[in-house]
């Protein structure tokens, strides 16, 4: 038997926990890193945009379709990327249930790092305090059973919001020593809202730091964030998943480097080229493509590119990214049927229904 | 299903799966309907049964359902199964599968009349007036399309209206004014439908990719991209 093939049986959060180890599994888990919540969903347990990011009960009863309704090994409840900015006080805007909030990143709340201050109400603000007591809510609702992730943004995204991305960027290249600075400062915010995740009850963080392959090389990675990201293994005691969107094979042999668990990863990098760059350092997962083929193909286009990731060595099988809100469920129903048939078919002793 | 050692209603398992081997495959979904409490509402193929549904449990979603089917009737080639107030039948072999969808999405987010008699409408790039006539023989109804107004080459606007109808409602140039849908069928209500698209089919193609855009997490729509 291969060494990557558990003979038995897991429960999701065991598929979950130990493909993110690097440990044996009956079958690639589906484990979602970001959201999976689409606007059908928040139909079916009442809990629409932008309410479901902001109520904590709301919040647990829409993330928890990811397993109930998907039949995903993990449930994400943080489904967008806005929630420590808010508390913050970064300006939002928090749009209506068919669309993303998003942070007004064209008014930038400070402009320095000394302006880099902690609010006394940082985890009791409304839009924190959902994520974490959700996480209370869905572990007390499903134990062990399945793989309850967090998400704590990394300091780039945060200083893309609280400074503008402009002259955050810019300020990379006039000022490094400051940007170090700032991103050192930004990190207390990822430590602290991760671990009042951790201690309300997740198994796993996502910390999507977007340091995109559209905006900044793999160089620019290396030189300000893997330090950074080694020192949040270090402070943050779950298994990690790095999220970077874009193409990111340029960073990918720094990224395996960082201890962390995973890294999500996106269908504009070629998951055997990606598997290549990243060796043994760390796992992959995600690669399904969002806007083109969840969102408007059909369930056999979403089989071909779960068998293509499959085939290349992909440990965990996820969409790229947050989904696309409008997207038709039987495309997503589609990835663990797909991840299934893969396993029993390839897998000398699955024991996959 | 509600577990009572938790703070909240977990629904039971697998409601989904269960509703979409009943409903088919959706075609198209309306994120939010104006006009009803902001519900979703999709439609869904299964063999040649077309089902308007909605995952919302709100009260009054029934005759809500119920109403769109009925415009959906109105606006497309299609026939309401009847006892039902919430599928319908295609009455066509063919699939239209673009004018289908466009259909759909005017019956739920539009509550104007939908009109009858002649399939007339002011051109949005001219002062011409287009109007599409129907030219049944025994070999099948081809659609004329024609225009009224004062505009120096009318002909130009004419072939790109027959264009539309040729992207949006599979339909094959007979002439430079004509066309007619696949195996010479007599789809009025489809012709109507498409006119005010097929007259103008730049700003229909931005419009859809806007809305594509709409509930994208990217990197563009994050603005986290260079362009």
């Amino acid at each position: 038997m291969p060494s990557n093939q558990y003979s038995g049986t897991l429960t999701p959060k065991e598929r979950t926990m130990r493909a993110l180890a690097g440990e044996p599994v009956d079958r690639p888990p589906v484990t979602n890193p970001t959201n999976v919540a689409t606007v059908e969903l928040m139909d079916l347990v009442d809990a629409p945009f932008p309410d479901a990011n902001r109520d904590p009960e709301m919040n647990a009863r829409l993330a928890a379709t990811g397993y109930t309704q998907l039949g995903y090994d993990a449930i994400m409840p943080y489904f967008s990327i806005i929630q420590e900015s808010s508390a913050l006080g970064c300006e939002m805007q928090w749009e209506g249930k068919d669309n993303w909030p998003t942070v007004r990143m064209s008014n930038p709340i400070w402009e320095t790092a000394d302006d880099i201050a902690m609010p006394d109400d940082f985890l009791s603000h409304q839009d924190n305090h959902a994520i974490v007591e959700s996480i209370r809510i869905l572990k007390q609702e499903f134990g062990n059973e399945v793989a309850i992730i967090g998400k704590a943004m990394g300091p780039w995204t945060l200083a893309y919001h609280v400074f503008g991305v402009e002259p955050f960027l810019l300020a990379t290249v006039d000022d490094p020593d400051g940007v170090m600075d700032m991103l050192h400062r930004l990190k207390q915010f990822t430590i602290e809202f991760g671990m009042a995740q951790i201690e309300a009850g997740a198994d796993a963080l996502t910390l999507p730091d977007h340091a995109t392959g559209d905006l900044v090389s793999g160089e620019y990675y290396r030189r300000f964030l893997l330090d950074l990201h080694q020192e949040l293994v270090d402070e943050l005691p779950v298994p990690l998943i790095l999220h970077i969107c874009g193409a990111t094979v340029d960073r990918m042999p720094y990224v395996a480097q960082t201890g962390m668990a995973a890294f999500h990863f996106d269908s504009k990098n070629d998951p055997a080229e990606s598997m290549d760059a990243v060796g043994d350092g760390i796992r992959l997962v995600g690669n399904i493509n969002n806007p083109v083929t969840l969102y408007s193909k059909e369930p056999e286009d979403v089989r071909s590119e779960v068998n293509r990731a499959l085939d290349a060595g992909v440990q965990m099988i996820a969409p790229e990214c947050a989904i696309p809100l409008k997207t038709k469920l039987q495309n997503l129903l589609e990835i663990p049927r797909a991840v299934e048939d893969w396993a029993a078919e390839r897998w000398e002793f699955s024991e996959c229904h | 299903m509600t577990n009572s050692q938790s703070h909240i209603p977990i629904l039971k398992r697998d409601v989904i799966s269960a509703r979409l081997a009943e409903l088919g495959r959706c075609l198209e979904l309306v994120a939010v309907d104006p006009h009803f409490k902001q519900i979703t509402v999709g439609l869904y193929l299964k063999g040649d049964i077309l089902t308007v549904a909605t995952f919302s449990s709100e009260g009054g979603t029934e005759e809500r359902i119920g109403v769109i089917r009925d415009r959906l009737c109105q606006l497309a080639d299609i026939e309401p199964v009847t006892g039902t107030s919430h599928q319908a039948m295609l009455v066509s072999d063919e699939m239209y599968d673009r004018a289908l969808k466009f259909a759909f999405t005017e019956a739920v987010e539009k509550n104007n009349p939908i009109p009858t008699g002649e399939i007339s409408l002011k051109d949005t790039k001219s002062t011409l007036t287009f109007t599409v006539t129907p030219d049944p023989s025994a070999s099948g109804c081809t659609y004329v399309v024609s225009a009224a107004g004062d505009y120096p080459r009318p002909e130009m606007r004419i072939r790109a209206v027959v264009g539309g109808y040729m992207r949006y409602g599979d339909c094959e140039r007979i002439d430079w004014d004509r066309f007619r849908f696949r195996n010479g069928e007599r789809l009025d209500r489809f012709a109507r439908l498409l006119l005010p698209y097929a007259r103008n089919v730049s700003a229909v193609e931005d419009q859809m990719s806007a809305s594509d855009l709409a509930g994208q997490m990217t990197t563009q729509t994050l603005g986290f991209a260079s362009n």
